[in-house]
């Protein structure tokens, strides 16, 4: 690849420029990340004390997954977004680096480095805010919030998925990005789960069960099929190539971009 | 420089905006590009920068396709659109997010071009007037020493002796490498500036000539009375007289182009003016 195509010094300019142009949208993302987590962490220890109960033990690792997917998806979707909204288009498409370096750079901030800042931010979130219970309360409530790899790399490749997909929505949706997207993904879901159901009726009548309800049931053989083929290697493989779908298709979405 | 070829655009599908236009702009001057609102001048610049792609037809700009928005033809165009959102940042701080990206860019010159637009440097360019956005982003465009400085409406937003600074530092800054494409329809505001004259109408350049072209063939006068001779193509009334513009058959030397009414003269009188300039 010659420097024309791609120049990790150009690269470096770029994540620079974001950083000094996205610093207000971090801080903000930063404060709201912190209250959102102190008013559920708060409920939760009451719900755990008032019942007398542990509450939910897992609460830090449900809750990191669900922040970094939420609040990931917001940043992501809004990353292209942004920058391409009306007048803004054209510095952005016009300032000198290529295609590439730049959908680099939205994926480098986005995607790796927003899983990378969520993970630290949250850790010592967790830790001191557990502290802090213990001294006041006299126990540990929670399972204390660790880097357990096998929680990490679940998190960081369900995660990839989600900046893919919101940063091609950001491409293709420069107003309202996050809801858009979600929409568009919320119709294809029905879109396929209709033609799935309708395949699944017509094709693979005798694999459906329609005793005792008026919904067809698979029967169990069925279930165990499809169980196994989406829990093993194929959800593995889906996860790991979605992103890189995802990417390729929203790389080439930008250089087509106009403005 | 600029080369367009047989190019046809369109917002939509079948309302074309340009049908089979042709230029030819080769470099070291400043290119005024008038033509009347919804001609498509922004619309050509965005062509030219690479913002818009043809649909049909060509564009080589330095030698570049702009649609393919390649790293070397960025670094040598800077284009100051209309309306243009700036950053939150101080100037300071848009120099070094922004600079590096410009091999040839001259931080003694910005510095220069930032103090002749009287901008106030400790100030965040957020918290700036439009105008004096414009003059920020216009000492970045020179500073950058790109090779294509494409600026549209340049001297919206600008007080009156902002436009004079401008004029002035433009006719400072060209040189035989670099090209000025100024697009405008206040022809006034950079009249003995701009050298040659495009006039875009009904998607095609209907008018390509350089001032002194002009000069030889044309004659613009103020008189208080208009005798209607063959020799007079087109006249205007003004408050005590009228505007005229008449063939120079050679009786006439020196004098201003008004621009104004040559851009009036060309639109109502396109084929009279295909004639006169067709002439050896």
């Amino acid at each position: 690849m010659n420097r024309q195509s791609f120049s990790p010094n150009r690269l470096w300019l770029l994540l620079q420029r974001e950083i000094i142009h996205k610093r207000k949208m971090f801080l903000t993302a930063t404060a709201v990340i912190t209250v959102v987590f102190l008013l559920s962490y708060l409920s939760n220890i009451n719900e755990a004390l008032s019942s007398s109960r542990d509450g939910n033990m897992f609460f830090h690792q449900t809750f990191f997954q669900l922040l970094l997917g939420i609040s990931g998806a917001i940043i992501s979707g809004k990353f292209f977004a942004d920058q391409l909204i009306k007048e803004k288009g054209y510095s952005y498409l016009l300032l000198p680096s290529t295609n590439l370096e730049k959908y680099v750079s939205g994926v480098l901030i986005t995607g790796i480095g927003y899983t990378i800042f969520t993970l630290i931010f949250y850790y010592i979130l967790a830790n001191v805010s557990d502290a802090i219970t213990n001294v006041l309360v006299g126990r540990q409530i929670f399972e204390p919030f660790t880097f357990d790899p096998n929680l990490v790399w679940n998190s960081f490749r369900v995660y990839m998925n989600i900046n893919a997909l919101f940063l091609l929505g950001g491409l293709i949706y420069h107003k309202n990005p996050v809801i858009k997207t979600i929409a568009v993904c919320f119709g294809i879901f029905v879109g396929l789960t209709l033609v799935f159901g309708l395949t699944m009726k017509l094709v693979f009548w005798e694999y459906i069960g329609w005793e005792d309800s008026y919904i067809p049931q698979p029967t169990q053989a069925f279930k165990d099929r499809m169980e196994n083929l989406f829990n093993g290697d194929l959800l593995d493989i889906g996860l790991l190539l979605g992103p890189v779908f995802l990417w390729v298709t929203g790389f080439f979405r930008l250089k087509e971009q106009e403005a | 420089m600029i080369r367009i070829h047989q190019l046809s655009f369109g917002y939509k599908k079948k309302q074309r905006l340009f049908e089979q236009l042709m230029l030819k702009a080769p470099e070291g001057n400043i290119y005024g590009l008038l033509g009347k609102n919804g001609a498509g001048k922004t619309t050509l610049l965005k062509l030219i920068t690479g913002l818009l792609h043809p649909k049909e037809g060509s564009i080589e700009v330095l030698g570049a396709d702009p649609a393919k928005r390649q790293v070397n033809f960025l670094q040598d165009i800077f284009y100051i659109p209309e309306e243009f959102a700036t950053p939150s940042l101080s100037l300071a701080q848009f120099e070094k997010a922004y600079s590096p990206f410009y091999p040839k860019f001259d931080p003694d010159q910005f510095q220069t071009y930032l103090k002749e637009f009287n901008i106030p440097v400790e100030q965040n360019m957020d918290k700036m007037s439009f105008g004096q956005k414009k003059k920020v982003m216009l000492s970045f465009g020179l500073a950058s020493n790109s090779r294509l400085l494409i600026l549209d409406e340049p001297t919206n937003g600008l007080d009156i002796p902002s436009k004079g600074q401008l004029r002035r530092v433009l006719a400072n800054s060209i040189s035989p490498e670099r090209t000025f494409f100024i697009s405008t329809h206040q022809v006034r505001d950079i009249s003995n500036l701009i050298d040659p004259v495009i006039i875009l109408d009904s998607g095609k350049v209907i008018f390509h000539e350089t001032i002194e072209n002009i000069m030889s063939k044309l004659y613009f006068s103020l008189d208080s009375q208009v005798e209607k001779t063959s020799e007079v193509i087109h006249y205007e009334r003004l408050p005590g007289g009228y505007s005229v513009v008449s063939k120079n058959s050679g009786n006439h030397m020196g004098g201003e182009v008004d621009l104004e009414i040559l851009f009036n003269a060309v639109l109502a009188n396109s084929q009279t003016f295909t004639e006169i300039f067709s002439e050896a």
